[in-house]
């Protein structure tokens, strides 16, 4: 047990119900990881640290501010919301963090440095909102997230962003939406750092259809390059569709993809660039691919019981299945909520349906 | 949408060169001006699933039989509450069906408290009336085999006399043909009597998985539905077991050797092994071999028991594959096992407890009366009807003797009422004395000639897929299922096929899955079925069963029309074949010798290639 364990904890043995403590992805990505999964290897760095640099010196009585002013006058009031967030927003990218998480910081960073065998591993630091209530809607992709982050300066740097996100216009306008449905809702800041998988390609899967509800179905979409054009909704990406009882991959549509977005490692950062003409056409997934995506997302579900929607990447250094990487899975949120079974497929069916099966379950013997 | 539409059976032209042809059918038959309003005004598809080809005018007895049997089932006794009959007409000497239904809800709902009273006492009771009916109908088959058709002596035998009969050959003539008619129309009475029910079945189970898996693959519901064991598969294993025998006797190259059956026989009697092959061989042949290479519907149909050389022929296949070291077995324990992984994994994908209870309990009840939609076909279209074309032939051969026609084959020009004319005549002339002329043979040779003039012309004409204004949705459940023909595939048919330069591509449902590539082997006439040669993508109006054992010779089949639970769909799925099913048109647009590219997972055949030249279909014997 780490004498830092109220600042940082490692995935691999956060605890179950850790939400409050490093936000719903952390928690997530913990169990999955747990579980099995190819996550990539990291650690969570608990809100205790966000409250504990952030909350304290006048930042509580500014927040609270700022969720009154907010509440009162919603987006009627930009102005007095806009300064307020604001200064939230330098505040954290400037307030004194406590000794002791810097060293947690830099303890778990050096860790994956000597498990990669590599100085200054480049790792993906993800803000991990500990506010998601389960049944509403996510604040998916309203925080931010910042990729091929190299070197303990950088890496505390890309912490302050992710607190600051909290703050952002979008963020306190979902924030406004959500606390009217629940007004207790808490609003704190996990942040998860994982090593960055180099994708070849990434993208999101659903385990059932989107458009139809279909749970018999995964969807797959993807692109070269890393996950960020796919889930930005900026590219087009190839559309896949297999059965996960029979394997079948039942549709492919292969896009023109015309961007992606690559690591410049010499910058150390991420770009968004044309696709060379040969593989904006050429299909991401092969058959291989898709069926073991199929199979770990069919896995994902079954452990959570319940429609997932998955963000994934392939490793460009290793070969299938190593090369399958999970970056994260929530619920999936629009057809899961569906009490009932939708009508029958003509009227006509439904009447002699309904009717032929109460006959049979109501008579047949044995 | 396009402005197409379908003709209007009133302005559809006869064929040039068969003026007259409608005395070939009964009048009730023919689209009439009398009943114009109500014709002209539904929609009419053409049968090419169970009437491929321009109907004999004798043969019209099965589209009857079945237009009466299915319909009183679905509209007076079972009462499918928004159901009615099927209506038959036949345009050019192609059939053209009509699903009717209830519109009006006080009616429906009539019709609902008888259904559920009737299909409730059938369901309820459903293995008990199964057993029954196979009872019955082995009774049909039974009485129909002892249907004597007696020649007319020149003196009656003397049983007559000292039994004191009191009625002569020539009556029995009569009412063995009257005897030999109405135990067809039974034969179809007993056809239907379980069958809508199962079909209903299975369209309940099929709907329920469509409402919860939207793209569920109307493949996976007919595998999951599909029974291991099912008697049309029984021929084909028989055919096996004999070329089983026939390694283990060491017979096999005798039996692969290309001699005509008399032959082959008496070479095998020449043997103790040989004799013992036979005697298993004659075993088999009652009842599998009474398999038809066609529906059944046709006289033309050629059943196994028919013609040696077609299961002779297979059994080479087989031997032959034996003697390569291959597996010939359906393997009956791993197909079953699949079936119940598939609906296992279903279910389990099931959101709730409610949806998983019900699913089961759909399922359960098409597992149930399944098996009577799969079996029931051999023993009438294949099992009776071969013995009730050969009786006719019996009929057809005393006309022969008599002067009336120069085949027997040729009674099939006639419609079934235009035969008791011809045997009275037969018979009143026999009945006044030796040299008594009768009236038959002056008339019946020329109208013969005519017929089959009228019959060849019909064969060049392609009838429209189908006739009168397109509904504004296919709603009648056994069109979709049975037919394959949707909302989707009547705008497909009303969309002109792409001119020769173009790649034509055609759609259809995908009956079993694989993608493949070849030369193309139209065939519409059973006769030509031996010029397909191995490795060939078979075109053709619909297959069935007795196929079988051809499809390790070809790549992949693709047909004009089928739904999911058509017999081609069933058997290319047991077979592993890939099958595209109801493309409407793919003997129309497709010529042999054309270079096909199938992709059964989806339903599309596209032409990469034209033939060089016209290949004639060779009309080889069967070897």
């Amino acid at each position: 047990m780490s004498e830092h364990d109220h600042l940082t904890v490692w995935l691999e043995t956060a605890e179950a119900e850790s939400l409050p403590r490093i936000g719903g992805k952390g928690q997530s990505l913990a169990r999955l990881l747990q579980a099995g999964l190819r996550v990539p290897a990291g650690f969570a760095i608990t809100t205790r640290l966000y409250e504990q640099s952030l909350l304290t010196g006048g930042g509580e009585v500014e927040l609270a501010a700022l969720f009154k002013t907010l509440l009162d006058h919603g987006s009627a009031a930009p102005e007095p919301v806009r300064l307020a967030a604001a200064a939230l927003q330098q505040r954290a990218k400037t307030t004194a963090i406590s000794a002791s998480g810097l060293q947690s910081i830099a303890l778990h960073y050096r860790e994956l440095s000597a498990r990669r065998r590599q100085v200054d591993p480049p790792v993906a630091v993800r803000s991990s909102a500990a506010c998601e209530d389960k049944s509403s809607a996510s604040f998916a992709g309203q925080f931010e997230t910042c990729l091929w982050v190299r070197g303990e300066a950088q890496l505390v740097d890309a912490v302050r962003s992710c607190w600051a996100s909290l703050f952002s216009p979008r963020a306190l306008a979902y924030r406004l939406a959500a606390t009217r449905k629940d007004p207790h809702l808490g609003y704190a800041m996990g942040i998860v750092v994982q090593e960055m998988v180099d994708a070849g390609a990434a993208g999101v899967a659903f385990t059932l259809n989107p458009k139809s509800g279909d749970r018999s179905k995964v969807v797959i979409e993807g692109n070269w390059g890393l996950g960020s054009s796919v889930v930005s909704g900026e590219v087009t990406p190839d559309h896949f569709m297999v059965d996960k009882v029979t394997l079948g991959i039942e549709a492919r549509r292969v896009a023109h993809k015309a961007l992606q977005d690559v690591v410049d490692e010499a910058a150390n950062t991420v770009l968004r660039i044309a696709a060379p003409t040969a593989q904006a056409a050429a299909p991401c997934l092969g058959d291989d691919e898709l069926l073991e995506l199929t199979r770990v997302a069919t896995r994902i579900e079954r452990l959570y019981g319940c429609p997932q929607d998955v963000e994934w990447a392939l490793d460009r250094a290793a070969a299938l299945p190593h090369s399958l990487y999970i970056l994260q899975s929530r619920p999936e949120t629009r057809w899961s909520q569906r009490p009932t079974v939708p009508p029958a497929t003509t009227p006509t069916m439904g009447y002699l349906g309904a009717m032929v099966a109460s006959l049979s379950g109501r008579k047949v013997k044995g | 949408m396009t402005d197409a539409k379908f003709p209007n059976p009133f302005e559809v032209k006869a064929v040039s060169g068969t003026q007259g042809w409608e005395r070939m059918y009964p009048y009730y038959h023919l689209f009439s001006s009398e009943r114009r309003q109500y014709e002209e005004n539904r929609f009419w598809f053409f049968d090419a699933m169970h009437h491929p080809e321009p109907m004999y005018p004798f043969d019209t007895i099965t589209a009857e039989a079945w237009w009466v049997a299915l319909s009183q089932n679905t509209s007076r006794i079972f009462a499918i509450p928004p159901a009615l009959g099927i209506a038959h007409r036949i345009v050019n000497g192609y059939v053209y069906i009509s699903a009717h239904g209830v519109e009006d809800p006080q009616q429906i709902a009539e019709r609902a408290a008888y259904f559920e009273k009737r299909a409730g006492y059938y369901f309820e009771h459903w293995d008990e009336l199964y057993a029954k009916w196979e009872i019955k109908f082995r009774g049909v088959i039974g009485e129909l085999k002892s249907i004597e058709v007696p020649r007319l002596p020149a003196y009656e035998p003397e049983e007559v006399v000292t039994e004191g009969r009191g009625i002569s050959s020539g009556y029995r003539l009569l009412a063995a043909y009257e005897q030999v008619i109405l135990n067809m129309y039974q034969a179809w009475q007993y056809h239907f009597e379980m069958l809508n029910l199962s079909y209903l079945a299975y369209l309940t189970f099929f709907d329920f998985c469509k409402q919860a898996f939207p793209d569920i693959n109307p493949q996976t519901i007919a595998k999951m539905v599909a029974g291991a064991d099912v008697i049309l598969f029984r021929p084909e294993e028989e055919i096996g077991r004999l070329a089983e025998l026939a390694i283990e006797l060491q017979l096999g190259e005798l039996l692969t050797s290309d001699v005509a059956p008399e032959e082959l026989f008496a070479k095998l009697r020449q043997s103790e092994s040989g004799g013992k092959w036979l005697q298993a061989f004659e075993t088999a042949k009652d009842p599998w071999f009474y398999l038809s290479s066609g529906t059944g519907m046709a006289h033309t149909h050629t059943s196994w028991i028919d013609d040696l050389r077609i299961p002779l022929a297979h059994l080479r296949t087989y031997v032959r594959r034996l003697q390569k070291g291959e597996d010939i077995k359906r393997p009956l324990a791993k197909i079953a096992a699949e079936r119940d992984r598939l609906v296992a994994e279903y279910q389990a994908l099931l959101p709730s407890d409610e949806q998983r209870a019900e699913f089961q309990q759909r399922y359960a009840l098409v597992r149930r009366t399944y098996p009577y939609a799969e079996n029931h076909m051999f023993f009438v279209e294949h099992w009776h009807h071969t013995i009730f074309w050969n009786k006719i032939r019996e009929f057809g051969q005393l006309l022969v003797d008599h002067g009336f026609f120069q085949d027997k084959e040729d009674i099939f020009y006639f419609h079934r009422f235009e035969i008791p004319a011809m045997l009275y005549d037969v018979v009143t002339a026999w009945a006044v004395g030796p040299g008594v002329p009768a009236q038959g043979p002056y008339v019946w040779p020329k109208e013969v000639a005519r017929r089959r003039e009228v019959m060849e012309r019909f064969r060049q004409w392609t009838p429209p897929p189908a006739l009168g204004p397109t509904p504004d949705s296919i709603t009648e459940p056994f069109t979709i299922m049975l037919w394959g023909i949707t909302s989707e595939r009547v705008k497909a048919w009303l969309t002109p096929p792409a001119g020769p330069t173009e790649t034509p591509e055609l759609r259809g449902l995908p009956a079993a899955p694989g993608v493949v590539q070849g030369p193309a082997r139209v065939i519409t006439n059973l006769k030509d079925l031996d010029t397909l040669q191995e490795g060939e993508i078979l075109v053709c109006p619909i297959t069935t069963p007795s196929w079988v054992p051809i499809f390790s010779k070809i790549k992949a089949a693709v047909t004009d029309v089928g739904g999911m639970t058509s017999h081609a769909a069933i058997v290319a799925r047991e077979y592993d074949l890939p099958t595209v099913v109801g493309t409407g048109m793919a003997t129309t647009l497709i010529k042999t010798g054309d270079l096909l590219w199938v992709d059964a997972d989806h339903g599309v055949v596209r032409i990469l290639a034209r033939a060089s030249a016209p290949s004639a279909p060779a009309a080889t014997k069967v070897s």
